[in-house]
């Protein structure tokens, strides 16, 4: 075979087969396969921004926030229709900005409430997490304008391990929890039934990313004139009681922005209110949970005045 | 840019190609030059535009020292040559060197100097040694006279910009001259794709393997077992030659498809016989720069056998330096200056060891400095190193329990508990990973070797497919060539 043979056949078949890969993968990732549970709550909680009724009152956030509220005890209180959206810490303030802006698109009277766990502060960017949730919207997370990021988008959109996951997915799916009672269901070895013990503080240094996406979070709140609160999730109190220079610095962090209301009080509860992590509360103890921070928005804020 | 993204492979590189034979075809002038000096310069700046106009200060400011060298007067080349050198060195110390400096400054003497947080310029080590390296030439006589065009084009080009090789004027510029370069030559495109697809399977698919168990083992922070220490050690020491490697035949393969041949970097250095032949064979163009324009000016080894270990001593201490601005690495060099020492004294006596003893001694040896190459600090080499002897406990996977009860003190169970290192993997895919490199580092072909014998067939062809796709496939996450720091 001549080298100019060898080259234009080398590249014909490359172009080819580097084709399909890349066009498969795109295929499949429009699919949307639920792999993980961090998938089936995405589109679980997706599938409620749709929802035709109007909501006025939609709660944001990870895990802490998904296990702590109750979506139809704070309707009850408040007398607002009231969605629990949170996702996981996977998707991080990331994913919080996204769904405030697909929030925003259906339901631009809504109020949203971020509950994170004081827990996420320390974490990277969660760039998959923002990739997954940013759907239609544009790409306009200040860090997101770091040059490589830019190009992730592509790299999410066509990746070839997608063929690989969806094959696994059908050879051997990923045992993963079910929805239950509007969230996650949590695992068997609970601090509330005694099986797990172990309680760690929170350490480690506040991730300048996060900093930044919570700044984004603030201007995104003012320039879409939405009413945002925070508050932080509910954690073990021995947690608490360790980790009180930690929580503290966080809150010298959050302090003063310009759009988000900020409630800074820390939630915390003993072992036998809580699930199976410091920052889950247990699903029997939820309803207690839920009526503590609806009392605190309630005489912290008047967000939920008058959106009768 | 990275060699190892989708932007560089399915884009850069092939639109860079197709307009330079495009422009070396229907162009009268040496437009196809001009255009790989826009995309060397886009490739540089693609990572950080603040940082090109660095590089072209630098550029200029060296052409036009080399220039000044080339026809001043003897008495004045000297100066002339020092204050070029002296330059470039404040650059490079400034940019690399300078809050390490503020750092050992407030540590020895109490003060409280602030860090400058100096972001460090990319490739500045490799684009100032080449430069540096020139100037001397300049001084020594021994550079023709040269355009800014093809300087420009010699410091700048992208395959060998970011992480070397580290290239000489000499074996470069007279490619730049030749015009049939700027047309399509498919042997050397054959050749090129093959070694890119090598170099790429090795970084995205062996490298970046073992990057997460050495990572699993050295990011831990706590004490290591047996098993742990060997196979974090064992993990690095093999990313780090699949990684630097890897990129090396990226940048010679994408070079040899504009007809410009790199500098080999590597020869299989782990079947070295003993330290002296393993920096033959390790980033072989940086063992050349130091040895022409440090160790041979320091006097080389015509001085005595005691000035010749000081120079020896000091080259690698240097060498250490250069790789990075803290203590552990300039250790990791001195470690290598005391086996060259060693090895010195050990052949003044005569003795000869069998040569399967001389590489398992010299791996061993190398495995053991990478250490302190990798280690952010010294308490994480300690915990390496106290692992790697069993100080802080032996235990075996459960697995080899049947073979193996016959050990004392030998636990089996928990043999990955501290460094996670099992967390996803089954035990078994980590020593076949680490075996199966082995074997590739100790007995197979190495790159150059494999396209020695390559031939315009259908199984080279496959070969190509093959790695390219395995390689695209496990590109789904950005890493950093290990050399980019430098």
């Amino acid at each position: 075979m001549a080298y100019y043979s060898f080259v234009i056949k080398t590249l014909l078949t490359l172009v080819f087969v580097v084709s399909v890969m890349f066009f498969s993968a795109f295929y499949i990732h429009k699919q949307d396969v639920v792999y993980t549970e961090n998938d089936l709550i995405r589109k679980y909680q997706f599938s409620k921004i749709d929802a035709a009724e109007s909501v006025k009152v939609v709660i944001l956030g990870d895990s802490s926030a998904g296990n702590a509220i109750e979506a139809a005890t704070f309707e009850e209180l408040s007398g607002l229709r009231t969605k629990n959206l949170a996702l996981t810490g996977s998707f991080g303030f990331a994913g919080t900005y996204n769904l405030i802006r697909h929030v925003h698109e259906h339901h631009p009277s809504a109020t949203i409430i971020i509950i994170h766990t004081p827990d996420i502060w320390d974490r990277e960017f969660a760039e998959q997490g923002y990739f997954e949730t940013i759907g239609h919207l544009s790409d306009t997370l200040s860090i997101a304008n770091k040059k490589g990021l830019v190009f992730k988008q592509f790299r999410y959109v066509f990746n070839p391990k997608e063929i690989g996951w969806y094959f696994r997915h059908l050879l051997k799916p990923e045992k993963i929890p079910q929805i239950y009672n509007d969230y996650l269901t949590q695992g068997d070895a609970t601090f509330a039934n005694g099986r797990k013990q172990e309680v760690h503080e929170l350490v480690g240094k506040i991730h300048p990313d996060k900093v930044s996406v919570f700044k984004s979070i603030d201007i995104v709140c003012g320039s879409l004139d939405i009413d945002c609160v925070y508050l932080h999730g509910p954690i073990h109190e021995a947690t608490f009681e360790r980790s009180k220079n930690h929580l503290d610095h966080i809150n010298d962090i959050i302090h003063g922005m310009n759009h988000i209301q900020v409630i800074n009080t820390i939630f915390s509860y003993p072992s036998s209110m809580m699930g199976n992590a410091i920052d889950h509360v247990s699903p029997p103890a939820r309803k207690q949970v839920t009526e503590d921070y609806y009392s605190k928005i309630i005489e912290s804020t008047s967000v939920l005045g008058d959106k009768n | 840019m990275l060699f190892n993204s989708y932007v560089y492979i399915l884009f850069f590189l092939p639109f860079v190609i197709a307009v330079y034979f495009l422009l070396g075809r229907y162009s009268k002038t040496n437009a196809s030059l001009y255009w790989l000096i826009a995309a060397s310069l886009f490739f540089y700046s693609f990572w950080n535009p603040i940082y090109l106009p660095l590089l072209l200060l630098s550029i200029s400011f060296n052409y036009y020292v080399g220039l000044q060298l080339q026809t001043s007067e003897t008495f004045k080349k000297k100066n002339l040559l020092a204050f070029g050198i002296l330059i470039n060195l404040f650059l490079l110390g400034y940019f690399k060197y300078a809050d390490f400096f503020i750092e050992n400054v407030n540590s020895i003497f109490g003060a409280q100097m602030s860090p400058l947080y100096v972001a460090l310029p990319l490739a500045i080590s490799f684009f100032t040694f080449q430069q540096i390296a020139y100037l001397v030439d300049c001084y020594r006589g021994e550079v023709k006279e040269y355009s800014f065009r093809d300087y420009v084009l010699f410091v700048s080009f992208f395959p060998q910009l970011i992480a070397g090789p580290i290239v000489h004027h000499v074996e470069m510029m007279p490619q730049f001259k030749a015009l049939k370069n700027a047309l399509v030559d498919y042997k050397n495109i054959s050749v090129g794709l093959l070694l890119i697809a090598i170099g790429l399977f090795k970084k995205v698919v062996v490298a970046d393997t073992f990057a997460e168990w050495a990572s699993g083992g050295y990011d831990a922070g706590v004490a290591l077992t047996f098993v742990e220490a060997w196979v974090t050690s064992l993990s690095y020491t093999l990313q780090l030659y699949f990684d630097f490697s890897g990129y090396t035949d990226m940048a010679i393969g994408a070079a040899l498809l504009f007809n410009i041949r790199l500098p080999i970097n590597f020869n299989s250095p782990y079947k070295a016989a003993d330290i002296q032949d393993f920096w033959r064979r390790w980033h072989m163009t940086l063992s050349r720069f130091m040895r022409e324009y440090l160790y041979i000016p320091l006097g080389g080894n015509r001085r005595g056998r005691i000035r010749t270990d000081i120079n020896v001593f000091s080259v690698f201490l240097l060498g250490g330096l250069w790789h990075g601005a803290a203590w552990t690495f300039v250790a990791w060099g001195a470690i290598h200056g005391l086996g060259m020492i060693i090895l010195g004294f050990w052949k003044r006596l005569g003795i000869t060891l069998p040569r399967v003893a001389g590489v398992a001694i010299t791996f061993l040896f190398v495995n053991v400095a990478w250490v302190f190459f990798r280690a952010e600090s010294f308490n994480d080499a300690i915990r390496v190193l106290r692992g790697l002897v069993g100080l802080d406990g032996v235990s075996f996977p459960a697995a080899t329990e049947r073979f193996l009860a016959f050990l004392p003190y030998v636990q089996f169970e928990g043999a990955f508990a501290h460094s996670g290192l099992n967390g996803n993997e089954p035990t078994y895919t980590i020593f076949l990973w680490i075996l199966g490199a082995l074997g590739v580092v100790f007995f197979g072909k190495n790159s150059m070797q494999i396209i020695e014998r390559f031939r315009p067939n259908i199984c080279y062809l496959l070969l190509i497919i093959a790695l390219f796709v395995l390689s695209l496939y496990s590109m789904n996450n950005v890493s950093e060539f290990i050399y980019f720091n430098f």
